[in-house]
């Protein structure tokens, strides 16, 4: 059944499209569409994001990429858990 | 002999239930999640029953029986609502993905004893973990339902010892019961500690 996500699970979502994609860092059009975002919506999360220290920015000459940072894996660890451990009984974070 | 086994299943579930309140906790406090919350009231409020009921039985060993009524009362009370909490959650989160979550609504007596509440939120709690494990078919769901199931049943045999003359019979199969409630929840927290170590 359809339900809506939750911030932690978008976050959770955009994290994990960044950490899935090139190794030299994805583009927002690649995130917009892996985490199933906006544009709006997936540059407003990016920018709190990368203001937290998750992701990264690269900036090139035409265009910007984002990486994972070693702390957004850290974060993505700890989600990985307690999403697991609610999962275990029966229920989502 | 019965007394003293009672005794060390309720230190160890004792136990079980600090793990998971601790494991809750740590979830409520890295992602202030309100689910985390709600599994915390719940393991604090089973913590506090197996605590009551640990007191109640040693009392009765040492001969003090005149308190057993008030913990025991105390303990139920607790029990019931350590499960409103776990049922409530399941609650909140039928309601989110706009499933039918007023089954309560039909089957909830105001009039019935603490333990019978206890049976009816444990009993829907089992219900959606059912209905997570058909959604997701994960085995660790399905033995913390059973887990679940096997608590109500303890609930159910320790809820009719009261009413037979010869309650041996019923209280051998709800420790019988209880244990496999135990064993079965203390896979989720094997399972967590396992994650976070690797």
């Amino acid at each position: 059944m359809m339900s809506y996500r939750n911030q932690v699970h978008i976050v959770s979502d955009v994290l994990f499209a960044v950490k899935d994609g090139h190794q030299d860092g994805i583009g927002i059009a690649q995130l917009m569409r892996k985490a199933n975002l906006s544009y709006i919506r997936a540059t407003k999360i990016i920018a709190e994001l990368v203001g937290v220290g998750l992701i990264e920015e690269i900036k090139m000459e035409k265009f910007t990429k984002f990486k994972i940072t070693p702390a957004g894996l850290e974060y993505l660890d700890v989600y990985k858990d307690f999403s697991e451990f609610a999962k275990n009984f029966g229920l989502t974070i | 002999m019965f007394d003293e086994l009672k005794i060390v299943l309720e230190v160890i579930a004792l136990v079980m239930a600090i793990s998971v309140l601790f494991v809750s906790y740590k979830g409520y406090s890295e992602t202030k999640r309100p689910v985390f919350a709600r599994l915390s009231l719940a393991f604090i409020s089973l913590s506090v029953n197996f605590i009551l009921l640990f007191f109640a039985d040693v009392l009765v060993i040492f001969g003090f029986t005149v308190f057993y009524g008030y913990l025991q009362i105390g303990a139920s009370f607790f029990e019931m609502m350590g499960f409103f909490f776990l049922a409530f959650s399941h609650m909140v989160k039928a309601s989110q993905e706009k499933k039918f979550a007023g089954l309560s609504l039909f089957i909830f007596n105001p009039a019935a004893a603490f333990e019978a509440l206890s049976i009816f939120f444990i009993s829907y709690a089992t219900l959606e973990t059912m209905i997570s494990y058909h959604m997701n078919r994960s085995k660790i769901v399905l033995t913390t339902a059973l887990g679940l199931m096997s608590f109500g049943v303890q609930s159910v045999l320790s809820w009719i010892a009261e009413f037979v003359s010869n309650p041996m019979f019923y209280q051998i199969f709800s420790l019988i019961f209880q244990i496999i409630g135990i064993i079965a929840f203390s896979l989720p927290i094997w399972i967590y500690y396992r994650g976070a170590k690797s």
